[in-house]
């Protein structure tokens, strides 16, 4: 949302045009998802009671209850409820 | 003030060019600000196409590419509305420029800017442009622009221009048709407004096919190669178009697909196949269903014939151009994966797949360090196991195994096995040859190994567990240290797992019955520290099978305090020590006396750090819980605290000496130790509940914490606080201190850290505006009031009336939000959490200025404050969600009746454009509620927006009234509401509604 709100002052400035702006956009969607598929080395595990789950217009929704997290540094903490959106990240459409 | 960067305007091309010229040269920001602006000016300005035209001819690369971005500036701007024949003009006149330049040899940069230019053409122009591809080569043919009529074509005719062109041509044409299927696929597609544009496509695709397949046919050999190479370039981007817009239009695919075979055939081309591996792979991992079964065979086979004797040779040499050919195998693997797991001897290369990621792991090398490819390989077997796992949940629980599940239980033994050996830790010589990135890599790889079993245990189960203490009983035997690390880091992963399973402790007996403890207990043994560590590590994460074979756990807890005492082995065994007390508390309270007196030995030792002492008085203190009665838990909770009190009194001492520093650590030590021991003593959340035990008379007694002796233990906790009065000004000690507070306000039931709210309430009047971390410290009374709202909670209004008061003469210290947005933010927070529960007190205590401040808030720009302060207003104006007094709901009435002008115009000022595109979601929620609830809502939305002050230039007043009619519309769909918030703040931005 940073880059956006970056972005977006840049077009409302006329400093960038709108094409230049969704460029960096996909080229930030596609560099982010591989910088946090190869380079990102933390890791969390998570335990909790699943609350409601869906599926709908590709899209998982999981609401899971009484959460508790492990972090690989040991750390750990717990939530009430917390709410899980993913989406495929490869094949887009079939 | 004139600094030198003061740009004047240009009055002729000349001048312009030069201004330009600066404008690519290094200089200070503010210069190439100023020139950037009067270029802007020139470039919308009537005269910009005229502009962009006479630039075209200069001899500056730079300025013909900046004349490139003023035509595309101008079609943006003003695409839509031009006339026919400017249109026409314009589209000429760009096709000109680009024939005329290419027959000169004009490079990249001007030439793919000139194809971007041409393609804002094509989708902001008024006239429809059918076949642009072969507009474009029929002008290269005859050397200037010729628009071909809208009638329709045929293929042919592209096909015949195509052998006329020369290479730099071919390569421009592809770069066009590539641009149109970039640029096109960020158009929507489901909108009426451009569906015109995706029909267009189609067509297009025709050209585009017979221009690639053109492309594939050059030479493999000399600058021939670079039109090849373009074309696959080309080509992935029209898959990249096809994927979400013709998922069901197989005539328009077909086009692309007829063309994989020529395609491929760039694998075998030695200038091209490190693009064609990248690019073939892509298409594999993201959309697999682009090939059909018959393109999957002949991929099978180039993998079995081609890919196989490359990449094993790679492997064999450790030839780092192994990479690419094992993921294009691996992208392979995993796109068939239905067919690798079900038919592995079938003749479309399953079982090569299988085992060219046998050979990568069984390959030489460490992974991270020599050993790139290994890691890769993890993907493939996650999809391998995700898909097993996925088929055999989802069929009948009745109905038969399938056939290929126990070949497939056979290999993933394989892997397991594999794995085990590949995560053996290095020798101590290649160790210590590594940098950060080779341990990190080597790390990593372990991380995704122990992963994917734990994927491979939820199939193989107790076989597995069996296989893996079978490999560390077995290298425990040889005394293969290494190979015994390996095997008990994969059970660590699997603890969680393994102990839900009863069935599956005798395979862990074997381990807790075998020599491995006693032999890693002997520290005369030359073992190396690892596997000491990782067999501490094991301790910890089976501590509820201990736990239930009481047999090992005092044993088990002395050799880990005895590890404590060891350097490298006391962050391990401080971390087993708190898990397994935790876990085992029940069992140890017998053993209490002596860990006591253990701790106090190792307070005097070496490795004794503010981390080992944290954790160890944590699991002291987890025990303590244990114990029954509470009054039981007061002599050793005691002991523990005059640990702590001789920590506050060494800081207080370092302070009076003037050692600052040392005071710090000691202080903030003594605090975080002692927030360690609320959390030890917070009652677990599976404890049983006695239902039989929880009658009335139970529940009125009082809790022993209460009573005098209770209370005593408590004034030493609270006593400890008094190291604030030398490290109160650092932020880690109010952190801390906090941390302490917070340990008890999430206890249910009365207990030594559930100090009275009165500790709360006089730490929060303690604070100034100065005082570090105050946003902890709101945050931490915040949360004292959240816990008492709760249903049966008990209410505390002369407690919050404090903190409130105190919250108000923050803001009032502040004056405006922006002062400090964290402190401001966490203020309207705690005000928030006042309702609906305290909504009377908090009237009583609210001032003008603390609204005004929160109004403020919502006007503002800094994000945080903005955001609670929505927050605030959204659940005033919304009914409460509790019973409330008559009185507090006139106060809430007379506030809405003052202050809803001022709030409407302040969130107006927002949706304007003040705000950014994170702040709208929750900039819209008092708006929302504004809708539904506030009657006044339309007349003030009406005034605010008539407002002067509101007047932009791009919103004329009809967009004004037609957002007002729009908004009043949308009052019960709050989803509606928000979409038009969004496109209005766009307009009034400037900018767009999405970015796709």
């Amino acid at each position: 949302m940073a880059l956006a709100d970056t972005l977006d002052d840049l077009i409302s400035s006329r400093r960038i045009e709108p094409q230049l702006a969704m460029r960096i956009m996909q080229n930030f969607d596609e560099s982010i998802a591989k910088v946090l598929n190869e380079k990102v080395k933390a890791r969390m595990t998570f335990k909790g009671h699943l609350d409601t789950y869906r599926f709908c217009d590709e899209v998982w929704t999981f609401i899971i209850k009484d959460i508790h997290f492990k972090m690989d540094n040991a750390h750990q903490f717990d939530a009430e409820k917390i709410k899980i959106v993913a989406c495929l990240a490869k094949e887009k459409a079939a | 003030m004139d600094d030198g960067t003061a740009i004047a305007a240009p009055q002729n091309v000349a001048e312009v060019e030069q201004l330009i010229q600066r404008l690519y040269k290094p200089g200070p920001a503010t210069l190439v600000k100023n020139i950037n602006d009067q270029l802007l000016q020139l470039q919308l300005s009537q005269d910009g196409w005229k502009l962009a035209d006479e630039l075209m001819a200069s001899d500056d690369a730079n300025v013909r590419f900046f004349a490139a971005l003023t035509f595309t500036v101008k079609l943006n701007n003003d695409g839509p509305t031009l006339d026919d024949d400017t249109a026409h003009s314009v589209q000429t006149r760009l096709i000109s420029w680009l024939v005329r330049l290419v027959q000169r040899g004009e490079g990249g940069l001007v030439c793919k800017k000139l194809c971007s230019t041409l393609t804002t053409y094509f989708l902001r122009s008024p006239l429809v442009w059918e076949h642009p591809l072969l507009s474009l080569a029929f002008s290269f043919q005859r050397g200037d622009a010729t628009i071909e009529s809208n009638t329709t074509r045929s293929a042919d005719e592209i096909r015949d221009i195509l052998p006329s062109l020369n290479e730099l041509q071919l390569r421009v044409l592809l770069w066009f048709a590539g641009a149109l299927a970039e640029e096109v696929s960020r158009v929507p597609a489901n909108t009426p407004a451009h569906a015109n544009l995706h029909t267009q496509m189609e067509n297009i695709v025709k050209d585009a096919s017979v221009l690639m397949q053109w492309a594939f046919q050059q030479q493999s050999t000399g600058s021939a190669s670079a039109v090849r190479a373009e074309a696959l370039r080309t080509y992935l981007t029209w898959i990249n178009y096809a994927q979400p817009v013709w998922p069901r239009n197989p005539d328009a695919l077909q086009y692309l697909r007829s063309l994989i075979g020529q395609a491929s055939q760039c694998l075998f081309d030695e200038d091209l196949s490190s693009e064609a591996l990248d690019i073939f792979r892509d298409i594999l991992e993201s959309y697999t269903t682009f090939f059909q079964p018959s393109h999957m065979e002949m991929l099978a086979a180039i993998v079995h014939n081609h890919i196989r004797p490359k990449l094993q040779q790679a492997l064999l040499e450790q030839d780092p151009d192994g990479l690419p050919l094992a993921q294009l195998v691996i992208a392979f693997g995993c796109a068939n994966i239905q067919q690798v797991v079900e038919q592995p001897d079938s003749g479309s290369g399953s079982w090569t797949v299988v085992k060219l990621h046998f050979d990568i792991i069984e390959a030489q090398g460490y992974p991270g360090d020599e050993d790139q490819l290994s890691i890769q390989t993890i993907e493939f077997w996650n999809t391998y196991i995700e898909y097993v796992n996925d088929t055999l949940f989802s069929k009948d629980s009745d109905a038969p195994d399938p056939p290929w599940l126990y070949q497939t239980r056979d290999v993933l033994k394989q892997v397991v096995e594999l794995l085990w050996k590949k995560i053996w830790t290095p020798p101590n010589e290649v160790a210590k040859a590594w940098g950060d990135s080779e341990s990190e890599g080597f790390k990593e790889f372990r991380g995704d190994s122990t992963d994917l079993m734990l994927s491979i245990y939820v199939l193989l189960g107790k076989d597995m567990l069996q296989q893996l203490v079978t490999l560390a009983l077995r290298s425990l035997e040889a005394k293969q240290w290494r190979g015994v690390e390996a095997a008990l880091f994969c059970l660590n992963t699997l603890s969680d797992n393994v102990l839900e399973e009863s069935s599956s402790e005798d395979v862990v007996e074997e381990i807790f019955r075998s020599s491995l403890f006693r032999d890693i207990a002997d520290f005369s043994q030359n073992i190396p520290s690892q596997a000491r560590r990782t067999a501490i590590d094991l301790l910890g994460s089976y501590g509820q099978y201990i736990e239930r074979h009481a047999e090992f756990l005092p044993d088990t807890v002395r050799f880990l305090f005895a590890s404590l005492e060891m350097a490298g082995l006391a962050n391990a065994a401080a971390k087993s020590i708190a898990s397994l007390c935790s876990a085992c508390r029940v069992s140890l309270t017998t053993e209490l006396p002596g860990f006591l007196s253990q701790y106090q030995r190792f307070l005097e030792s070496k490795t004794c750090d503010p981390y080992t002492k944290e954790k160890v008085i944590g699991a002291i203190a987890a025990i303590i819980q244990a114990l029954s009665p509470e009054s039981a838990k007061a002599e050793p909770l005691r002991a523990l605290l005059v640990n702590i009190e001789k920590d506050v009194e060494s800081a207080k001492q370092y302070a009076a000496e003037g050692d600052l520093e040392m005071a710090e650590v000691m202080g903030v030590t003594s605090l975080e130790s002692l927030a360690s021991i609320g959390k030890g003593l917070q009652v677990p959340e599976d404890v049983p509940i006695d239902i039989y035990d929880d009658n009335e008379e139970q529940a009125k007694k009082p809790s022993y914490w209460e009573s005098a002796e209770g209370r005593e233990a408590q004034q030493q906790i609270v006593g400890c606080f008094s190291v604030l009065q030398v490290v109160g000004t650092y932020s880690a000690a109010i952190d801390a201190a906090c941390q302490v507070l917070r340990t008890g306000l999430t206890e249910s039931e009365p207990g030594p850290f559930v100090l009275p709210t009165s500790v709360t309430v006089n730490f929060v009047q303690q604070c100034s505006i100065n005082t570090p971390q105050l946003e902890t410290v709101l945050s931490t009374a915040g949360m004292m009031i959240t816990q008492h709202s709760r249903k049966d909670s008990k209410r505390i209004d002369e407690d919050v009336s404090s903190i409130s008061k105190a919250v108000a003469g923050f803001c009032e210290a502040l004056r405006q939000p922006d002062t400090d947005p964290t402190v401001a933010a966490e203020c309207i927070n705690v005000l928030s959490e006042l309702m609906p529960h305290y909504v009377h007190v908090l009237f009583e205590e609210m001032s003008a200025s603390t609204l005004t401040f929160i109004l403020a808030a919502v006007q503002g720009a800094d994000s945080m404050p903005k955001r609670t302060a929505c927050e605030f207003w959204t659940k005033l104006i919304k009914p409460q969600t509790a019973a409330i007094s008559e009185d507090a709901q006139q106060r809430i009435n007379q506030v809405m009746s003052s202050y809803g002008q001022q709030l409407v115009y302040s969130l107006l000022h927002q949706i304007r454009g003040q705000a950014q595109r994170s702040e709208l979601d929750y900039v819209c929620e008092p708006l929302k509620a504004l809708l539904l609830h506030q009657t006044g809502t339309q007349v003030w939305l009406q005034s605010a927006l008539a407002d002067e002050r509101f007047a932009i230039p791009r919103v004329t007043m009809n967009d004004r009234a037609m957002f007002l009619r729009q908004i009043m519309g949308s009052r019960s769909d709050g989803r509606k509401t928000k979409e038009l918030v969004k496109a209005f703040w766009a307009s009034c931005r400037g900018t767009v509604v999405s970015y796709g």
